[in-house]
């Protein structure tokens, strides 16, 4: 059978198994199972599809993720939340739009926390979003904030989705975590600047704050509290730039500091500890059991020869380079919409990775802008774990108001995109430290 | 139908090009394109994972380290600690015992074991000092070396491969143990300064072939893959000796600068990690293995 | 963590007592993955305190941290596939009308139990073979591979049986209550 119909019809196969509602890993694993007894002429390849699973579940590199998932749920479980919230807000002034700028810093600052967008997304839905509407800020604009700014969490390190993609692509984990701190805040302040300037141009979007002009004593004493946390990005950050520890280690020795840091400036008691460790176990067990399932899906793409074909139709191809990357970047843009993030870096990486290479593109700068891509897809209308996770805390806004509030925001995305494409020493900067 | 080979490695590995493709294509020449053999690399199963699909007939050849299926068994692995010779490895008979335990317990049939023509050595940071070996140092070492570096008094570090080179860089690890080829490839040599002599061991690469493809096969073909593998592991041998000498130049230019062990240690690393690798095959390979180890020590083909 | 089944007429209290027994390792074996994730994390602190605090860099907590991330995986895997809790893509199958809904969600059972099954038997066998073998994982510290066999067998074995058991119930009652949040 010839190579693009092999490849065309797992594609469709596959999307019509998520379609039908199946869990993911099950997809994966039904379609490697076919995979392997059309390849094979029987169920003996099944053999490679457990010790694919033996391996993945085994991957020191991937351990990283239960790591990052706990750091987050430490750190949300205890009232550090509140700790920093209070610090950024006493530091920020009394600018126009004031909460809208709390809520981009404030995103930043637990997206070096935290490894999820959805952790963000729900705890400032729930937290910071009552608060904006209180006051009488748009609720659109508002929840449009919240929602790119959850989006810098699989961004800025430590991220689960790049310890994913690192193993999906092979490029250096730490590289890609340190690759996303530059992007991370330039899509920071892009957001920053749009928040400022729309309440500017249209004043009724934010009301004027009356309460926000603390003495200097005051917010001196709220940013003091905060410091003990900032020392956890510290030690994570830290340690991987300065290439001591893998980024595995990285994560065990910031659960470590937070717990302690934690217990003393926080309210770290043993149940929040449990509900932590609990939560870690059960989202750790659900994004796992999805790798070991599916790792082996490229075992069989290279089996098959599809890749090897596919390689060689690409590089055969008479477009630009340019044409190429915004082509190999549009695809899972559009896909993104419909597919879930993880699965969809599953599904291309194994095809992506020769061509990459081929092509000749820096894997470190192709596979960072690839990153902040997919953690656009949290938030891309209509299907997207961001914009589920922050409705979930907001039940009461209808799902389209979400949609139509992240528009603009995936705009901003799409043009830093641009940018980082045409200055990569923007990405690549701080890897080129390790 | 074509037959496959599954390598564990990449064909930038320069073991491959030589041995696995310099195989599959004068297979085919002999048999005039009759046997047809395709590569499948680490993409498709990883390296230390390759020996149950090839033993099940997923794949019909597999191209490999002993040191990577160590945890199923250490016989070929054992080659490391044998004289670099193949002709006198062939005489000796320890083919015959290597192939009937991997015939019975792997359902492998043993096609080639190729020497690289180099072994192993450390990469370190620091020279080694007054005490002649590597004390005090901590190295980052495989299971392949673990004996070894205890041996010379050094602590063991497992780190993967893709850390070594940040690892030496900062300090994290004084050196790291490896086949002689690497340093170059990697760029170690950017952030080592020495490395030691004399060597160790033998570099091997083995080539198995499922036992039911292999029986299924005829007289002829047989003889003509062992031909071809015979005459391939004195061949391709003479062609990494070149290669040897080509990288041991380039790392020498590259500023690794040699550091020699101490008088007493030297004329013992060969036979310490010999000592090693036969502790190995005899605690993972049973009365085969025990008889493997005697029948080199007979054929004066390992360091006593 | 408590889920009130609906009591069926149809369960003999042979079975209802197996389905409970099946539940209870399930709540075991997720605690085994929390212990999983505090082994994991102490381990690998402790790995890197070692090597630059102490100075004694030792080989057998990254060992066998790897074998505890992994039980995390499949000691946790069967929980989840009880409470519903995988990740999937429910938004067409919710939007269609209920009676096609539940017959794809019965044929999503369906799948997932055969699925399972399949695998834990290939992954059973293999754990036989590791274990007559004596084979051990490449590492520095000697470390059997069936135990992690044996546990991936029986995270798959558990999911099997669940998707099998919501297969038959979701003919003796209406719709699954059974729903955790993650
Ligand atoms: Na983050
Ligand atoms: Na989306």
């Amino acid at each position: 059978m010839e190579w693009y119909i092999l490849i065309s019809a797992a594609f469709f196969l596959l999307l019509a198994l998520f379609a039908t509602g199946l869990p993911i890993f099950l997809s994966f694993l039904a379609l490697n199972i076919l995979g392997i007894y059309l390849l094979r002429g029987s169920f003996d390849g099944v053999m490679l599809i457990v010790n694919s699973m033996f391996n993945t579940g085994t991957n020191m590199s991937l351990a990283a993720i239960p790591l990052f998932i706990l750091l987050g749920e430490i750190l949300f479980r205890s009232n550090a939340v509140h700790i920093l919230f209070n610090a950024v807000d006493g530091l920020i002034g009394n600018i126009r739009a004031r909460l809208y700028a709390v809520s981009i810093v404030l995103s930043a600052v637990f997206g070096a926390l935290s490894g999820s967008a959805m952790a963000v997304a729900a705890m400032m839905g729930a937290s910071l979003l009552p608060e904006m509407r209180k006051r009488g800020y748009d609720r659109n604009l508002s929840i449009g904030t919240i929602l790119a700014g959850s989006s810098l969490a699989p961004i800025i390190p430590p991220s689960v989705m790049a310890v994913v993609l690192g193993i999906l692509s092979g490029v250096s984990i730490s590289g890609l975590l340190v690759a996303g701190i530059l992007p991370g805040l330039l899509l920071a302040t892009a957001f920053f600047l749009y928040v400022v300037i729309r309440g500017w141009l249209n004043p009724s979007l934010a009301p004027v704050s009356q309460q926000a002009k603390l003495p200097w004593r005051e917010r001196a004493m709220l940013f003091l509290r905060a410091v003990p946390f900032l020392l956890i990005i510290i030690t994570i950050l830290g340690m991987i730039l300065a290439g001591v520890a893998t980024p595995t280690e990285a994560a065990a020795m910031g659960c470590i500091v937070a717990v302690i840091i934690c217990s003393i400036f926080a309210k770290l008691d043993l149940k929040a500890l449990y509900e932590a460790v609990r939560s870690t176990a059960w989202i750790t067990g659900m994004i796992m059991v999805i790798m070991v399932s599916s790792v082996s899906f490229s075992q069989v793409l290279n089996m098959s020869g599809v890749t090897f074909e596919l390689v060689a139709w690409v590089t055969d191809l008479d477009i630009s380079l340019v044409l190429m990357f915004i082509a190999l970047m549009a695809l899972p843009f559009v896909l993104c919409m419909f597919i879930d993030q993880i699965a969809l870096m599953i599904l291309l990486v194994p095809l992506y990775k020769p061509i990459v290479t081929a092509l000749g593109f820096d894997p470190m700068w192709f596979w960072a802008i690839f990153l902040i891509n997919m953690s656009v897809g949290g938030i891309t209308p209509p299907f997207g774990y961001t914009l589920f996770a922050l409705q979930g805390v907001a039940r009461d806004v209808p799902i389209q108001a979400v949609y139509r509030s992240v528009l603009a925001f995936i705009a901003i995305f799409a043009f830093v995109i641009v940018l980082l494409a045409l200055f990569p020493q923007i990405i690549l900067f701080l890897p080129s430290l390790i | 139908r074509s037959m496959t080979m599954l390598s564990s490695w990449e064909a930038s590995y320069n073991a491959v090009p030589v041995f696995a493709e310099g195989f599959m294509e004068e297979v085919k020449e002999r048999s005039g394109g009759e046997l047809d053999i395709r590569m499948r690399g680490p993409e498709t199963v990883p390296p230390f994972e390759q020996l149950q699909p090839v033993s099940s007939g997923m794949f019909d050849f597999l191209f490999t380290h002993g040191a990577y299926h160590l945890g199923e068994t250490g016989m070929a692995f054992g080659m490391d600690a044998v004289e670099d010779n193949p002709e006198e490895r062939r005489e000796s008979g320890i083919y015959e015992l290597i192939d009937e335990h991997y015939q019975t317990e792997h359902n492998l049939k043993l096609i080639g074991v190729f020497s690289a023509a180099s072994g192993y050595h450390f990469l370190l940071r620091e020279p080694i000092g007054d005490s002649g070996d590597l004390s005090g140092m901590s190295i980052r070492a495989s299971a392949t070396y673990h004996d070894m570096v205890q041996e010379l008094n050094g602590a063991v570090v497992t780190l993967p491969a893709s850390e070594i080179y940040s690892a030496l860089d900062r300090g994290v690890v004084d050196g790291a143990a490896w086949p002689v080829f690497g340093a170059m490839d990697y760029s170690w040599y950017e952030v080592a300064d020495y490395m030691t002599r004399p060597t160790f061991g033998v570099t091997n690469l083995s080539l198995f072939m499922n036992l039911d493809r292999w029986n299924a096969l005829s007289e002829k073909d047989q003889e003509l893959i062992l031909g071809v593998a015979k005459d391939l592991e004195i061949s391709g041998r003479e062609h990494f000796e070149t290669l040897w000498a080509e990288e041991d130049e380039a790392m020498q230019e590259a500023g690794l600068a040699i550091t020699e062990f101490g008088p007493e240690t030297a004329s013992q690393v060969d036979s310490i990690f010999a000592a090693g690798v036969w502790k190995q095959v005899r605690e993972r390979s049973g009365p085969l293995g025990a008889e493997f180890h005697e029948r080199a020590v007979e054929a004066g083909l390992t360091a006593e | 963590m408590s889920t009130s089944s609906p009591q069926v007429p149809l369960l003999n209290p042979v079975v209802r007592a197996l389905t409970r027994a099946h539940d209870s390792l399930t709540r075991l074996s997720f605690w085994g993955a929390m212990l999983g994730v505090v082994y994991l994390t102490v381990v690998t602190g402790w790995e890197v305190i070692g090597r630059y605090v102490l100075g004694t860099p030792a080989s057998w907590t990254s060992d066998t941290a790897a074998v505890s991330f992994a039980l995390v995986t499949f000691f946790a895997a069967p929980m989840l596939t009880w409470k519903a809790g995988h990740a999937s893509m429910n938004a067409i199958v919710e939007a269609l009308p209920t009676g096609s809904a539940r017959w794809i969600r019965r044929f999503n059972m369906l799948l997932g139990a055969a699925a399972c099954a399949l695998v834990a038997w290939y992954a059973g066998n293999e754990s036989l073979r590791l274990y007559n073998r004596g084979v051990m994982m490449i590492a520095a510290t000697p470390i059997p591979k069936w135990w992690v066999m044996a546990a991936l067998t029986y995270g798959l074995t558990s999911m099997a049986l669940y998707f099998a058991r919501h297969f038959i119930t979701s003919f003796l009652h209406a719709e699954p209550t059974d729903s955790e949040n993650s």
